[in-house]
């Protein structure tokens, strides 16, 4: 195995975790502490990424982070400061103001079997020069060939990479080779995946994604993202470094860098609960839990059968409406029977 | 109402030309003289052929080339291609009715602004998602006129989604976001639109967010909502509330859900029907 390249997703994903407030002067000590452990891509923002600010999924508390972001852009050329970006949500006025930040990587993310709403973004961010990765979210809802095709799609838009997202933690091991090799089969560009840990598997799928030729791996220090939490840098690098793979990164900086999020969120701390293991059982968007938790006390129904709902329904990222929807509907019907 | 019959032109054969086509012959006063694509082999040129009403593969050019001219032009294309249409309907005198996210036009959802629509020579019909949470936008203005600050987010089917809508997204969010806040004069809105693959198929869904803090009295919010929903539903028969306004700690939410007529694509499509039925109500009244 050569070594994957390690694409930080704390500052981004992790937004799920505290409600999308992330301090400014935070992401500046955090991106410090990163760049010298030896990380050189990183992501920030809100959770839903560029455009995801909103009532509906959680306001971004601190407007700062993209002044934060174009000042270290400029101190650490090397840097690649990532975007993730869903149609629907961002606008090509939302990359741009990115682009005039400093962020040079853009990762364009559809649902999994939605990318051609990916292509004039895709072509938008590509048009800049900007380095442009394709994402499949809720890779867990469709079989691989079908995964394998919207993939294509992406890469023939002009998507550098392809990434697979285990937006549920809903993914085994054998589903997340069975992906690999299939879009290996298909697509010509290098193959990344994105764990979460709903159903404690972050890192057994993240190693059989890295065996079975992925060769990106989005990390979060501390596992410090939405619902469970995603794949733990810290416990990666080590394990890596253990096999004697040389990773080139400071594996004390680097836990230092999950020692941080511990300090700064000791309230918000990702864990494996009977509500992450349902979610992850029944396919439903990890970065849902906070939400799921308050239309469960506002409509006085069980967040359990919210779950199942959600799952029966098929609900995506972005649609937590339904999630109000769902428990609004729920409590009519306790009240008919 | 005039009595005259009304000429009408449809411009662009993907699902929102061919529904609107269909809930034309429907209506008593329009003859569709023509209906425009650019593909001889195009799926909805034969559908329009099959219904007897006349075609033409040469867009805009081959609806002007006829002797005689429509009085009102649809343009069911994209965008980026309205301006070309506007500028040659300007020259032959026609109206144009624009289904295109392109920002042109004067805004116009029936419910609330209808009748200062009528004297514009382009009439633009904003977005599927303009047309649903409008009417519950200017109801909860009406009664919170201080409101700066409003959220829609709108759930389409993948199905209804055709290739028009998604390369169009991000026209889309500001077409809606611009209209919304010129016509209810409120500071900031925001948009968003999901994609939904689940099957079955579901009817488009539109919430509407807002601040708690900038409702004065929920009670009197849903009371004008369920009015505006019923003036709506007069023109589109698939529309009502499927969540009333709900306070969730700093904010307030309601859903409408729009069921399609079934005209052209089936029922989930409520999304294609609410733009088309909006735009057939400002037509009969030209």
């Amino acid at each position: 195995m050569t070594m994957p390249l390690l694409y930080d997703v704390t500052l981004r994903d992790g937004s799920h975790a505290n409600q999308h407030s992330f301090a400014a002067n935070f992401c500046a000590t955090y991106i410090d502490t990163a760049y010298a452990a030896g990380i050189r891509y990183l992501e920030v923002g809100h959770g839903n990424g560029l455009g995801g600010s909103s009532l509906n999924i959680g306001r971004l508390k601190d407007g700062d982070l993209w002044k934060i972001v174009a000042e270290k852009a400029v101190l650490y050329s090397d840097l690649r400061v990532g975007a993730h970006v869903i149609p629907g949500l961002a606008t090509f006025e939302d990359i741009d103001l990115a682009i005039a930040n400093g962020v040079n990587v853009f990762r364009i993310a559809s649902h999994c079997t939605e990318a051609d709403t990916t292509e004039t973004y895709i072509e938008h961010a590509a048009g800049h020069d900007q380095e442009v990765w394709g994402l499949l979210m809720l890779a867990h809802m469709v079989k691989p060939d079908l995964l394998a095709r919207e993939a294509k799609k992406m890469e023939s838009y002009g998507a550098s990479r392809i990434v697979f997202l285990d937006s549920a933690g809903a993914l085994t091991p054998s589903m997340v080779r069975c992906i690999t090799e299939e879009l290996r089969t298909v697509v010509e560009v290098p193959i990344g995946f994105h764990a979460h840990n709903n159903l404690h598997a972050a890192i057994a799928n993240s190693l059989t994604a890295l065996a079975a030729g992925c060769n990106s791996i989005d990390v979060c220090a501390g596992g410090y993202g939405a619902g469970a939490g995603n794949l733990s840098l810290e416990a990666l690098v080590s394990l890596l470094e253990k096999d004697g793979l040389s990773t080139g990164l400071d594996i004390r900086k680097i836990i230092g860098l999950a020692a941080l999020i511990e300090q700064y969120f000791s309230t918000s701390l990702p864990k494996v609960d009977s509500l992450s293991i349902a979610t992850g059982f029944h396919g439903v968007f990890s970065g849902f839990k906070p939400k799921i938790l308050e239309a469960a006390a506002a409509f006085k129904v069980d967040a359990m059968d919210i779950i199942v709902a959600l799952g029966k329904a098929q609900v995506i990222a972005g649609q937590e409406d339904q999630i109000i929807a769902t428990a609004s509907q729920l409590s009519k019907e306790a009240k008919q029977s | 109402m005039s009595e005259r019959i009304k000429r009408v032109a449809i411009l662009g054969s993907g699902n929102i030309g061919c529904d609107l086509l269909v809930k034309c012959l429907y209506t008593d006063g329009i003859e569709v003289v023509s209906v425009a694509g650019r593909h001889a082999q195009s799926k909805g040129l034969e559908f329009a052929a099959r219904r007897g009403v006349p075609t033409t593969d040469r867009s805009i050019e081959g609806v002007l080339e006829d002797g005689e001219k429509p009085d009102i032009l649809i343009d069911c294309t994209s965008a980026s291609h309205h301006q070309h249409n506007y500028d040659l309907c300007k020259r032959h005198g026609i109206r144009i009715v624009d289904m295109t996210p392109a920002k042109l036009g004067l805004a116009c959802c029936p419910a609330v602004n209808l009748d200062r629509c009528l004297g514009a020579d382009n009439i633009n019909m904003i977005s599927c998602g303009g047309q649903a949470s409008i009417p519950i936008c200017f109801a909860i203005k009406q009664a919170n006129p201080h409101i700066q600050y409003i959220e829609i987010v709108s759930t389409i089917s993948s199905a209804s989604a055709g290739p028009g809508t998604r390369k169009n997204i991000s026209e889309y969010i500001t077409a809606t976001q611009k209209a919304i806040s010129s016509m209810l004069n409120i500071n900031e809105v925001k948009v968003m639109i999901n994609v939904s693959p689940a099957m079955p198929p579901i009817h488009m869904k539109t919430s509407i967010l807002v601040n708690s803090e900038d409702v004065a009295s929920e009670v009197d919010a849903r009371g004008r909502i369920e009015a505006v929903a019923a003036t709506t539903r007069a023109y589109v028969p698939g529309y009502h509330t499927s969540v009333e306004l709900s306070r969730l700690g700093g904010k307030m939410m309601c859903q409408v859900q729009v069921a399609g007529s079934g005209h052209y694509l089936p029922a989930y499509a409520g999304n294609l029907d609410i733009i088309n039925c909006a735009a057939l109500e400002v037509i009969q009244r030209l």
